[in-house]
Parts: structure tokens; sequence; C-alpha cells
């Protein structure tokens, strides 16, 4: 599989925190990765670093063979690499319909505004949001939050999704309606990569996981490969288990 | 001539004195942005009070004006105090131009009611004179003022206490404590609002001083605040925001910095020094040379 | 933040019908009375408020800008010279000579794209005097320092005294509304919605594909042209005269209040803000000094922010609801 963002030796720093230390990753055409690892493993902090956010100390990213590491943020944005965030951001002063109209006006697909506001209350609509389009988003609770995050990612038309934690705090039936609308963006030819801590959904939906640990990557891998490697399970599913009867739904 | 050793010193010196204006002011503006994360925008205006009533207790009830620096730091202090709990106070947690709408009204007010106080003393300029205004020490190599003399020697005691203040005392800690993380500091249960009050009121009475500093050496007007206030604000710039080591060293620095290139390039050129260091920094290095304290 | 001021003036159909109905007031007020104070405190009001306008803008875009007199200043000032020195007609100096401001606007955008919120107050609010400094002395042998200049009057001579009054006010009123028009497109459009978004949150404006630094840029740029056309206006037809005292900080402070009133993000709030503050003023300044009018004007305002932070224009559309016309705003 060709490869659409590809990571080289990023490393990034904070102070004396050195937050991720020569990290590789790749991220084929309609591939979906999943990004595992405990608070504080640098997950976010790659992100930040492939969206422009952070500026890598060293290493390089591409993105379908364009260097990203030198680019402002809305710049990458435009070539068609989109995210959401762990605390869902919405522009408290705009409608949920120009929230969602705002990735596709200045993102990849750079539409006009009447055409922006017919998709985005299309796509506000496939979320369940349709009713609450005119409405600013203080109107909306945390889960309605998540999927206004994820509306405006995927309204920019973009190629790759980074997905920041965007089941947290799900009930499971929410979660699985969240793996059928991957599972759909996948076969629509989106490439995702995905920080997740439901173990159940990275599990079921990446083809390959990628562990961080203290800024290194420690383990990569099919899903059966990283359940079964010893060092994950020390550094991050052993801790899981401990602390609370694990999850073995992979197997 | 220039370069006459003697006339060096004396350029230093007079430096040093404007510099005490400009460090008291970055001070106080600083420690409120550390701790508040609100700039006074009337700290100017505050200064102006602050000599206002120096001058008052000195012009009209015969108070030395070297006691009279303290009735004025207390006074002005409850003023800070007060603009703290009516008015920064209750805008907490609301949108952020409400409270930069306030720090700006606050200079109309002040500068208002100062002018209307004022008018029916002068016309224009007032200027504090104390017993010594003729009087020098003569130290061979230069005449340095007895006023100089006893504003540095004030200052620094009063710069002192702050230091004994904020780093040998609880309070202190707790109040560096807020300053670098407000919401820690108020988990912890420190009162944050009363750090809030002693932090506005403190520096209210640094701005106090440096008022009654600077109409002891100046003639001034209730409008002779805003550009002490602008380098002050370029001060904390360079100093980085919160920083009071950066306020203090950057304060001294910019009067000597100013005081020599009025002296060699002449007056045009003693306001514009603190824009085009201010410029150079922001193209170079906009957040600051300190960084403000982690 | 409850109901959103800044993205209702993007739905609003276009601003058409409250310009006319501003044009058609301002014509009724010149049809009842010729009293000439009062046309010149409109004609003031019609000139300040393309200048809050111009703050406004500025400030959809997130930046609070806190010396905005700079660009009247310089507007006033490029105008008025390039009227006197190289002959230009005062009709196109008045255009011309905001470019300068402008040019400015785009400079301070560009040395301020990093700065947020308080810094950007501090050092924009630093700019008026450095500007104020080097129109004295640096530039002092074109601008004949502290005593400024006498602008050309923008009228023809030889008009009566009512006659050019009422010539500046229409003048006056033509400009302003002008200036709604383009400021509530502006809002509207593509680049309206760019402001907002970095009005609300630099980050995720940037994480979407927005331009962060080119729309402030841009913004700076814009909103010294229009306070630019303020000043040069102000200059042509009311003071007649300019001085270096026009990059005080009371000027900065002006159009902040004004729009603070009317209602922050809306292109309606700067005029209705600086109508009713200017009024106000007028009406306080029969019976108390101006000081005290001033330091009155401060906490009214202060009432307004704290009880109405939407400004006054909320009010005004409740009022005309309530009265059972369809209001203007909602689709």
């Amino acid at each position: 599989m060709a490869s659409l963002l590809r990571g080289r030796g990023i490393t990034k720093s904070f102070g004396g925190l050195l937050a991720l230390d020569r990290v590789d990753l790749e991220v084929g055409a309609g591939e979906v990765v999943g990004l595992i690892g405990q608070n504080g493993a640098g997950k976010t902090t790659l992100i930040n670093a492939i969206t422009g956010v952070h500026r890598p100390d060293a290493g390089s990213i591409t993105f379908d063979g364009q260097e990203l590491t030198r680019l402002a943020p809305d710049r990458i944005a435009r070539l068609g690499i989109a995210r959401t965030f762990q605390i869902p951001q919405p522009f408290p002063t705009l409608t949920i319909l120009e929230n969602a109209m705002v990735a596709l006006v200045f993102g990849p697909r750079a539409s006009g505004l009447a055409e922006a506001e017919a998709r985005a209350r299309t796509i506000l609509e496939s979320v369940g949001l349709g009713g609450k389009a005119d409405l600013p988003p203080d109107h909306l609770n945390i889960v309605e939050l998540r999927k206004l995050e994820l509306a405006r990612a995927l309204a920019s038309g973009a190629r790759l999704l980074l997905l920041d934690e965007i089941n947290a705090g799900l009930t499971a039936a929410e979660i699985q309606e969240a793996i059928a609308l991957i599972e759909g963006l996948r076969r629509q030819g989106l490439a995702i990569l995905m920080v997740e801590h439901v173990m159940r959904v990275i599990l079921r939906v990446c083809e390959r996981i990628i562990v961080l640990h203290f800024g290194r990557k420690i383990a990569e891998g099919t899903p059966r490969e990283i359940a079964g490697d010893p060092a994950v399970i020390t550094a991050y599913l052993g801790a899981r288990r401990a602390a609370g009867g694990g999850d073995r739904a992979g197997r | 001539m220039i370069l006459d050793p003697g006339v060096l010193l004396q350029v230093l010196i007079w430096g040093l004195v404007i510099g005490s204006v400009y460090m008291l002011l970055a001070t106080g503006l600083t420690l409120i942005f550390g701790v508040m994360k609100v700039i006074n925008f009337a700290h100017g205006e505050l200064m102006m009070t602050g000599a206002f009533l120096t001058f008052l207790l000195w012009h009209a009830l015969g108070l030395h004006p070297y006691l009279g620096v303290f009735v004025s730091m207390a006074g002005v202090g409850l003023l800070g105090i007060a603009v703290e709990r009516l008015g920064f106070r209750p805008l907490r947690g609301t949108a952020k131009i409400n409270e930069i709408f306030l720090s700006i009204a606050l200079i109309l007010i002040l500068q208002n009611a100062l002018a209307r106080a004022f008018i029916p003393y002068f016309r224009e300029y007032a200027q504090i004179r104390t017993p010594y205004a003729h009087r020098v020490f003569d130290l061979g190599l230069l005449n340095l003022r007895y006023d100089f003399a006893i504003l540095l020697g004030l200052t620094w005691a009063v710069m002192l206490g702050l230091y004994l203040l904020l780093f040998r005392t609880e309070f202190g800690r707790e109040m560096r404590g807020t300053s670098q993380n407000r919401l820690a500091a108020a988990l912890m249960g420190i009162d944050v609002g009363r750090i809030d009050t002693a932090s506005f009121g403190i520096g209210a009475g640094l701005a106090a001083l440096a008022g009654s500093l600077y109409g002891i050496i100046n003639p001034f007007s209730p409008y002779s605040g805003t550009l002490p206030a602008i380098k002050a604000f370029a001060v904390i710039i360079l100093g980085g925001l919160g920083s009071i080591r950066g306020a203090v060293l950057g304060g001294l620095l910019y009067g000597v910095v100013e005081g020599f290139a009025t002296f060699f390039l002449g007056g045009a050129w003693r306001d514009a020094t603190a824009f085009i260091l201010l410029l150079l920094v922001l193209l170079v290095r906009p957040e600051g040379i300190f960084r403000e304290r982690a | 933040m409850a109901p959103t001021a800044a993205s209702r003036a993007r739905r609003t159909p276009p601003s058409l019908g409250i310009a006319l109905g501003m044009v058609a007031g301002a014509a009724l007020l010149l049809a009842v009375t010729r009293e000439l104070f009062l046309l010149q405190v409109l004609t003031f009001v019609f000139i300040f408020a393309i200048y809050a306008q111009s703050w406004n803008l500025v400030a959809h875009s997130g930046q609070f800008s806190l010396g905005h007199a700079t660009f009247l200043g310089l507007g006033g000032y490029a105008s008025i010279l390039l009227a006197r020195n190289l002959g230009l007609p005062p009709a196109v100096s008045l255009f011309v000579g905001p470019l300068l401001p402008a040019l400015v606007g785009l400079g301070i955008g560009r040395l301020c794209v990093r700065l947020r919120e308080w810094y950007l107050g501090m050092v924009t609010f630093g700019f008026t005097a450095i500007t104020q400094l080097l129109v004295v002395e640096q530039f002092g042998w074109l601008t004949n320092r502290w005593d400024g200049l006498e602008a050309p009057r923008l009228l023809p001579a030889g008009l009566s005294v009512e006659g050019a009054a009422v010539g500046n006010y229409l003048i006056g009123l033509g400009l302003m509304v002008a200036t709604y028009l383009a400021v509530a497109s502006l809002m509207r459009s593509r680049t309206g919605l760019a402001f907002a978004t970095i009005h609300d949150n630099e980050l995720v404006a940037g994480v979407s594909g927005v331009d962060v630094r080119r729309y402030r840029i841009l913004a700076m740029g814009a909103g010294g042209y229009l306070a630019g056309l303020a000043g040069a206006l102000n200059g042509h037809t009311l003071t007649r005269h300019i001085s270096p005292g026009v990059f005080g900080i009371e000027d900065s402070i002006w159009p902040l209040l004004y729009s603070i009133a009317g209602g922050l993000r809306t292109p309606e709030g700067p005029i209705l803000g600086t109508l009713v503050v200017r009024l106000f003023w007028e009406l306080m300044l029969r019976r108390l000094g101006g000081f005290e009018s001033l330091i009155t004007i401060v906490l009214m305002l202060a009432v307004i922010v704290r009880f109405f932070p939407q400004g006054l224009y909320p009010l005004v559309l409740r009022g005309v609801a309530a009265v059972g016309a369809r209001p203007a705003v909602r689709r």
C-alpha cells in the first residue's frame, strides 16, 4: 500500500521533557491506524506535530510526498489533513451550521459559501445534528459536541483524518455507532490515524496499531500482534489489566 | 568632553533614577498580570494619582514629600484594592473584552477626575519641591543630587521589602503559587481572591511611589502618566509578562538606555527608544527576553 | 457566550433595508430642521460611526486595537498633505490619503500577528505614541509640528454656512452608509467567516484551513483604511485643521466605547453606539463640565457592559419586534 503519511524520526521536546523521541510512522491511503499509549505517552503531541500546531525539533513528516514540518497549520489542512480535538473546540460565536461550514470553505475543497452551507446541512443531518444547525454550539452536550467535531473533520474533504479520542465517555451503543461510522469512512477510501483508549474500538477497526510509551514507539503491528506483545502488555495493556479487569475483546 | 567619565557617570545616575520609575511601574504591572492575567492600562493614571496625592499633601498640608510618599502609596494602594474588588472581580470569567473595556475606561475616569481636581490649583503643570531641591553631594567625579540619592534609596528599600514579602513569607509563597498556576493554587486552598486584591493593591502602591518620584524630578499633569506607562508596557513585554526579574532588570536597563540615548542622540530620541527596542524584540523574539515564570 | 451577534451578522439578509432606513431618517430630519448645531453633531456622529465601524471590523477578527487613533490621525494628515502640497482636490485625497494608514495597518498587523489580547493591546496602545512622536519630531518639517496644518475644505468655497453644514451632513451620511454596506457584506462573506473563526479560536481556525496570518493582517489593513477615511473626512469638513493631538489616547478609546455600547461585531452596533453615546454626551455637556460628562459617560457604559453585554442593538431589535414589525435581522 502506498504510504500517504510518512514520519521519520519525529522528535519534540518541551523544556526538559522529551515528548516525542525519534518516532517513525506510516499511514497508507485508505488505512486505519491506531495510536495507543498511556496518558502523556505523546499521542496528542504527535497529532499536533503532524497538523503543524507544534513544529518538531527534528525529523520529517511528509504527506503525499510533501514535507509538512515547515508548513503552517492552515497549509497542512488545505493539503487534506483534518483533525478532531480531544476536548471538543467549537467556535462559540458561530452557529453549529457555520462551525461545520468552516472546514468546507477553507479546507481542501474550498467550497463557496452557498455550496458549503448545503453540504454542511447534509453532513449535520447524517450525524444527527440537523435539527440544531442554526443554534450556537453551547446548546450541545458533550456527545453532540464530539459529533460536531467529527462532522467538521468529515466536511473538510480531507484524505487523512486524525481522530483524537472521539469515543471517550460514550455509551456502548454510541461506540457501536462510531465503529460503524469509521468503517464506512474507510470504505470511502479515507486514511485514519486514531488515538483511542477504548481497546474494543482499536482492535476492531484498526489494521495496524502503533504503541507509544514516554514519547517512544515501543511496538507496531496488527491488533493480534500488539495484543500479544510482551513489551506492550507490560507498558500499557498490563497496566490497564492490573488497574481493572482488562479488555480482552480482541481475542 | 563627551567621554568624560564624570559626565557618563552623571548620565548613568540619571538613567537609574528614571529607570526606577519604569521599574516600579513594570513590577506592579507584571505582578498584577502574573496573578490576575489582566493588564492594568490605567497604571500610568494610578501613578499620576500618587504624584498628585504627594503633591497635595505637601502643597496644601505642608507634609514633607518624603513622608507624604508613604501616605500616597497607602492611599493609591487602597484605590487599587477598590478597583480590583468593585471592577475586575465582577468581570472575572466573562468575555475578555469586558476586562479590556474596564482597564481602558479607568484611564478616562482617573485622568478626568484628576484633571477636575487639579484645575482649582494649577493651570497645567505642577512639581513637587523637596527641601533639598538644590543640594548636591560633591563626590569628586560627579555631583549627586540629594533627591536622587534619597529616591534611589527609597526605591530600593521598597523593592527589598517587596522581595522579602514575596520570597520570605507564607503570603508571598501563595502569591507566587497563584501566579504560576491559579487553578492549582485555588485547589490547594489558597484564597486567590485575596491574592488578587493584594497584588492590585501592591501594584497600585508601587505606581504611587513611581509617580511621586516622577513628580519630584519632573513637572507633571494628569496626562503625564501615559508615556511612562507605555514604556513600562515595553519593559514587561521585553522582560516577559509575569516575570518580576524581567521587570526589575528591564526597567533599570531601559532607564539607562534612555538616558544615554537622550545624551548622545538628543531629546527627540528619548521617547523613541522604547518603541525601537520594542519593535526589535517583537520582530526577533515576540515572547520576550525572559520567559514567563514557568 | 450566548446569542451569536457575529454569526447573526453573517446570516443577515442584505442590509439594504437598514441602509435605506438610515438614509430616509436622516433625510426626514433635514426636511424638518436646519438647526446648525444639530447638523454638526450628526455629521460628527456619521464620521465617527465610520471610525467605530473600522474598530469593530478589526475586533471581528479577534484583534482588539487600542491604538486606532494612529490610523485616524495618519488618514487625516495624509489626505491634508496631499491636498495642500500636491494640489489634489480634497474629494480625491480623501480616498487616496487613507492608503497610508492602510499600509501602516498591514505593517502593524504583520508585526503583531502572533500577539493577542493584552499583548496586542499594549503594543497597539504604544503605536499611537510613537506615531505622534514621528509626526512631530522626525516629520516635523512636513507637518508643522505641534501647530498642525490647516485643511482645505472638501466643499467648494462660497457656500452659505447653512449650505456647507447641509453639504457636510450629506457627505458624512453617504460615506457612513456606504461603509456600513461594505462592512456588512464583508462580514457575511468568506472573509467575514474567517475573521469570526479567528476571533473564536485561532488554533482551531488554523487547523481548519483558515490562513490566520493573512486574514489578521488583512483586517488591520482594512481597519486602517476606514479609520483613515474617517480622519480625513473629519479634517476636511468639521475641524478644518489637524494637529498631533489627534494621536491621543482618548481618540483610541472612543471607537471601543461606541462599539461596545451599540453591539460588538455587528455592522449596526457601531452606528447605534456612536449615535446614542454622542447625543448623550451633548446633553450632558449642557449640565456638566467636560470632565464630569466624560466620567458619567464611562460609568454609563460600564452599566451597559454589566447588564447588556450584547450592547443596545439587540434591545432595539426586541423593541422593533415588540411593536409588531418583523425584526429586520431574522430570516
